[in-house]
């Protein structure tokens, strides 16, 4: 299809009014930037109607985007309130387009813009005198969890559970189940019954608690290590059997086995035997491997306690997710915001979980040198060294491994 | 017809002479058999009930050192050899023969982390052929690698595998010199323990390197590796490397190292917390060890140190008549924590005056050692089926038990209330273990379950 010639200027006129009326129109956008002079003796609150927004200017300046509406829009503003900080006065304002220091003074320590108007502007406000206050302190809620796939890291291990398997023999496989109670100092009991192993006193009885299990998990060399005893009287296949013995091993599951070493005396039959630091590997199927929990965190909650007429103070409290679902809640206490960031530490806390509740002076945790800085309106911590000590074990990490 | 039959002829090992020798020949053997047999069964009696080395209970010492003594050990050595062979299953049992097991271990293509177990059956069979697969993965593993295997090669006990971990106390890898150190402390020797005395007293090594080594010396147990400990305690090391130190002296006999604990736990200078480990590491030491333990239960001024001490009794299983001493301990005590630990003291014990017991941990006001007591009246009334401990037990305390275990609480203080049941053994104990298994939370209602008498 062929156009008619005539269209093409009447298109060309068309568009060109367009875009002059839509240059016209155009908001102008730019940037207020406010300088403080000297830093931290006042500030500077501002408020714009397009888009309707407001913030405040601390420290030494700041800046905010505008926009000034469009040039048919005369009702577009920006406000600016100058307030010096107590006791102090507005010494002079100068903007990029003068000084509007009488201005300022003359209206309230206010200065405004109306629309239509230029893009980018600044403004250095002089103020005098008056006390400097305090630069905000970090607060907030800060959750740190242990990261349970960082093999590096100093695990704390809670062993609670029911172990259940057959014994590694190629003659005469048993099977068992054994069942340890850690505590809030890592120290264990045990219960359990071995196939063919009948504990005395009790032969008649199909199932009953086996040998007296007794030990403890401590951190040795930065790994959770075991350290077990035991005492067994009874029969072994209907043997009449004494035995004791002991072992050790770092917790750690590695191919579906914990190795360690162990050492028994025994009396089979009247027959003493002993076996000194063998090698000793227990079978760990992957649902006896889900028994072995290392997963923990700590909530931090840090406010300002600032009330009218009363000195403000930073109170910092946590709670401590145990490895063995326990809840320890440490009570507020003061606390200070300082170049080197925050130093807390927690002990003496309260077990919630336990039921009455009950004082918990085994979880112990601290945190030194934790720095935060802040984006928007959230702090988030920097940098800072965490330590821990619950259920009988514990390490010291960098607290930034911790952060979620 | 007459016929005749034939007699059979008689074979010549039927003869009568021949018969007789074999008749005799098979008595004299059974005699021999049952002499002996029943020289081993008197054998065995005898040091069992008369131990030849326990001079107030030997029959004739002279005449057991010379027969009965030797004919146990045999025994022994042999019982030894097939507890030790069923303890390095994993590592020989592997449903593979020797040939299978070296080509596997030199295959390439499987995980090292799954074929260096087989390092432990090759250093334990020793051939040419074994060790020169073992130096052919050595040589290129990967430091984790080369220490779990230098670990395992130690622990085979084959003094030969020296040869190999020595020259790894000088790696350049910590992983590895600590892995060789615990390899050697499994083989020990006066030769070993003189080595690990020095990784433990020198201070340029790093302290992961002198802890294990201070480990390796508890695990050597020797009385030279004793004086090295005590030596490098003396000297003031790093408090990490000391505690580990205490730990080790800890599993010597208790008189050999009762100076060296009395006179650290009497210093005022000691830190608090290295008296709670010092007391705490003898709970791994011999039975010597429980009347100075009991002193520090009742009269140290520092409660960590009473409730430490408490807890490394409860180890000392071998004297099982304390009952009365602990008890009286408990009702001196002030701090729950402490009482808490005496009642766990109390568990191994077959003296547990009960009727003492229950009005004091009735009035327990500490959950933790509240369920600490009933373990030990469970265990009382287990004792003592059909006593009137045991009728308390099921009156008292087990209804109390099986609200813990099935409402809210901590998952251990759930736990030690189904045990406190589970060693009661009562019919109404058993009822309330059945009632757990039905209704409590999965990890508590299997360890209610694995009590019942019936397992359906």
């Amino acid at each position: 299809m062929i156009q008619k010639p005539t269209q093409s200027p009447r298109m060309l006129t068309w568009v060109l009014s367009v875009l002059m009326l839509a240059s016209w129109a155009t908001a102008f956008a730019g940037t207020f930037t406010i300088h403080i002079t000297p830093a931290n003796s006042g500030h500077v609150s501002w408020t714009t109607t397009e888009p309707t927004a407001n913030g405040t200017i601390t420290g030494s300046g700041g800046s905010f985007p505008y926009t000034m509406g469009s040039q048919t829009d005369y009702g577009s503003q920006i406000v600016l309130t100058f307030v010096p900080n107590t006791g102090g006065s507005i010494v002079k304002v100068m903007t990029n387009e003068g000084d509007d220091t009488a201005w300022v003074l003359a209206h309230g320590n206010t200065d405004e813009w109306d629309g239509p108007g230029e893009n980018s502007k600044t403004v250095t406000v002089t103020f005098s005198g008056g006390a400097t206050p305090p630069a905000a302190d970090p607060t907030g809620l800060f959750g740190f969890s242990f990261p349970t796939n960082n093999a590096l890291l100093t695990a704390i291990t809670d062993l609670s559970g029911t172990y259940t398997g057959v014994t590694v023999s190629a003659t005469h496989p048993r099977h068992y189940n054994v069942t340890i109670a850690q505590d809030e100092s890592g120290k264990l009991s045990g219960m359990g019954t071995v196939e063919g192993i009948v504990p005395g006193g009790s032969p008649s009885k199909a199932a009953v608690s086996g040998p007296i299990a007794f030990g403890a998990i401590t951190t040795v060399n930065n790994q959770p290590t075991a350290q077990i005893k035991g005492k067994f009287v009874g029969t072994i296949d209907n043997v009449a059997t004494t035995a004791s013995g002991s072992g050790q091993g770092p917790v750690a599951v590695s191919n579906n086995y914990v190795t360690g070493t162990a050492s028994i005396q025994a009396n089979m039959g009247g027959v003493p035997y002993s076996i000194k630091n063998a090698s000793l590997a227990l079978p760990v199927s992957p649902t006896a491997a889900s028994h072995i929990h290392k997963s923990w965190s700590i909530a931090l909650t840090i406010t300002n306690t600032a009330s009218a007429g009363a000195k403000s103070s930073i109170m910092a409290s946590a709670i401590l997710t145990l490895p063995n679902g326990d809840h320890i809640a440490f009570p507020l206490k003061k606390t200070k915001y300082s170049a080197a960031g925050y130093s807390l530490s927690f002990k003496s806390g309260t077990d919630v979980t336990v039921q009455p509740n009950a004082l918990d002076k085994k979880s112990k945790v601290s945190i030194k040198g934790m720095k935060l800085t802040k984006t928007g309106s959230v702090w988030n911590p920097t940098a800072g060294t965490i330590s821990y000590q619950f259920l009988g074990q514990k390490g010291t990490a960098d607290l930034m491994d911790f952060v979620p | 017809m007459n016929t005749a039959t034939p007699t059979p002829k008689r074979s010549s090992w039927l003869s009568n002479a021949a018969l007789g020798r074999w008749l005799f020949g098979l008595g004299v053997g059974l005699g021999v058999l049952l002499f002996v047999g029943g020289l081993v069964v008197f054998s065995v009696w005898v040091e069992d009930r008369h131990p030849n080395d326990d001079a107030k209970r030997a029959l004739l010492p002279g005449a057991q050192r010379a027969v009965t003594k030797p004919i146990v050990d045999a025994l022994s050595r042999q019982i030894e050899r097939y507890a030790r062979r069923r303890a390095e299953a994993l590592y020989m049992h592997t449903g593979l023969t020797l040939e299978e097991t070296i080509a596997r271990f030199l295959d390439e293509r499987v995980d090292l982390a799954e074929r260096r177990i087989y390092a432990y059956r090759l250093a334990r069979v020793g051939s040419p052929e074994c060790i020169a697969a073992l130096l052919k993965v050595f040589q290129t593993a990967p430091a984790e690698h080369k220490a779990f295997m230098a670990q395992l090669i130690g622990s085979t006990g084959n003094p030969a595998a020296k040869e190999w971990l020595l020259p790894l106390l000088n790696d350049a890898d910590e992983r590895v010199v600590m892995a060789a150190v615990r390899g050697l402390s499994a083989i020990g020797g006066a030769d070993v323990s003189a080595l690990i005395a020095g990784i433990l007293s020198d201070q340029q090594r790093p302290d992961p390197v002198r802890i294990q080594a201070a480990l390796g010396l508890g695990d050597v147990g020797t009385p030279m590796a004793r004086d090295a400990l005590v030596e490098a305690f003396n000297m003031a090391p790093p408090r990490e490397v000391a505690t580990q130190i205490l730990s080790s002296l800890g599993k010597f006999p208790f008189p050999t190292v009762a100076d060296t604990f009395a006179e650290y736990l009497a210093e005022p200078e000691t830190p608090p917390a290295m008296r709670v480990v010092a007391t705490e590491s003898l709970a791994f030491s011999t039975k010597e060890a429980v009347p100075f333990l009991l002193g520090l239960a009742g009269a140290d001024a520092d409660t960590d140190v009473r409730a430490s001490a408490a807890w490394a009794i409860s180890a000392q299983v071998d004297d099982q008549h304390l009952g009365q001493t602990l008890t009286g301990l408990a009702e001196q005590e002030t701090e729950a924590y402490v009482r808490r630990r005496l009642y766990e003291a109390l568990l191994p014990q077959t003296d547990i005056p009960a009727e003492r017991l229950l009005p004091m941990i009735e009035a327990e006001d500490d959950v933790a050692a509240r369920v600490a007591g009933f373990n030990a009246l469970g265990r009382a009334a287990g004792l003592r089926p059909g006593s009137a401990v045991a009728a308390a037990f099921d009156q008292q305390i087990v209804p109390e038990l099986l609200q813990i275990a099935t409402s809210e609480n901590s998952l251990n203080i759930q736990m030690r209330a189904v045990f406190a049941l589970r060693r009661a053994q009562t019919e109404a104990a058993q009822g309330a273990l059945a009632a757990i298994a039905r209704s409590a939370q999965p990890q508590v209602a299997i360890v209610a379950q694995n009590g019942l008498w019936t397992q359906n």
